[in-house]
């Protein structure tokens, strides 16, 4: 069994009592976010989809490296090593009346002046 | 290559951008939840109106490092990223985890931490869209550029509360001595 350092990022921070950084023990790196998820109620959720798999919105970094570019949630943890949760980041703007990117703006019929202060 | 705009814009021309710098502009008021405060200098503007302004038609994205508390948002630094989504570029980001990964241990390394997004509205409102609400994480500052061909004509804030954006203001860092000898 492997000790590990998991990086959490500010958005799950909440789930895991403010901390920035938590230790965690597995032999690979779904078992440390696992026994991660064990002790902070809804993290998991938060990581894995109800497969328990990574969800896309997610990126999990084993040292440097994305674990989607090395063996996903079954790759191997060696002791001391560090885990980074990254959040997905993405967006851009909408388009009016749904034309193709690029198309001019007038201001008027904007999408996202409906978005703020709405429900999702 | 992730860019640390606080050394290597402040050099260049950008801190000639006829960009129109922000003010300070009134927070959507709901009953409940405490409203925030996005500090940037002034050559933070400026650094990122540049980038906007030379992404243009295209997106622009990356990341603010700074400190947060429940009322304020200072941020330290800029980070610029790649946009993976290069077909769309247009009117979408996907921000290169990788360049998510360096920022977060530049932050981690001064003890400061990932506090916000921003990226460019080319030819749009500096308003949140569907698609921004749709991957946004709460507890980050979303701050988003306006920019047309005539160049970046707002700034605007917000932070996803509850499922709703929230309008945060945004204030001017003052400017200190180091940070005035740094922009002159």
């Amino acid at each position: 069994m492997s000790q590990a350092t998991v990086r959490i990022p500010t958005p799950l921070r909440p789930l895991t009592g403010g901390s920035d950084e938590v230790a965690a023990v597995g032999h690979t790196v779904g078992e440390v976010l696992s026994e991660l998820g064990g002790r902070h109620n809804g993290f998991l959720d938060r990581i894995l989809d109800g497969q328990g798999k990574l969800r896309s919105f997610v990126n999990v970094y084993l040292g440097d490296s994305n674990v989607r570019s090395l063996n996903g949630l079954d790759s191997a943890v060696a002791d001391g090593a560090v885990i980074h949760i990254v959040p997905a980041v993405a967006g851009g703007r909408d388009i009016p009346g749904g034309g193709i990117a690029g198309d001019d703006i007038s201001g008027d019929g904007i999408p996202g002046d409906d978005i703020a202060g709405e429900t999702r | 290559m992730i860019s640390d705009l606080s050394e290597s814009v402040t050099r260049s021309s950008a801190t000639q951008s006829s960009a129109t710098l922000i003010t300070a502009v009134d927070a959507v008021t709901v009953p409940g939840v405490a409203a925030t405060e996005l500090w940037l200098t002034g050559v933070q503007r400026r650094d990122l109106a540049y980038l906007v302004e030379a992404s243009y038609p295209f997106e622009a994205c990356g990341l603010l490092v700074g400190s947060a508390d429940t009322e304020r948002v200072d941020v330290q630094d800029v980070f610029h990223a790649r946009n993976l989504n290069v077909e769309r570029a247009r009117d979408r980001f996907l921000l290169d985890p990788d360049d998510h990964m360096a920022a977060d241990r530049s932050a981690r390394a001064r003890g400061l931490d990932i506090v916000g997004i921003w990226h460019s509205h080319p030819d749009h409102p500096a308003r949140p869209s569907i698609t921004d609400l749709e991957a946004a994480w709460e507890g980050f500052s979303y701050l988003i550029i306006s920019t047309t061909a005539s160049g970046a004509n707002d700034f605007r804030s917000w932070r996803l509360q509850g499922g709703k954006f929230i309008e945060e203001k945004i204030r001017e860092t003052p400017q200190t001595s180091s940070s005035s000898e740094e922009e002159s």
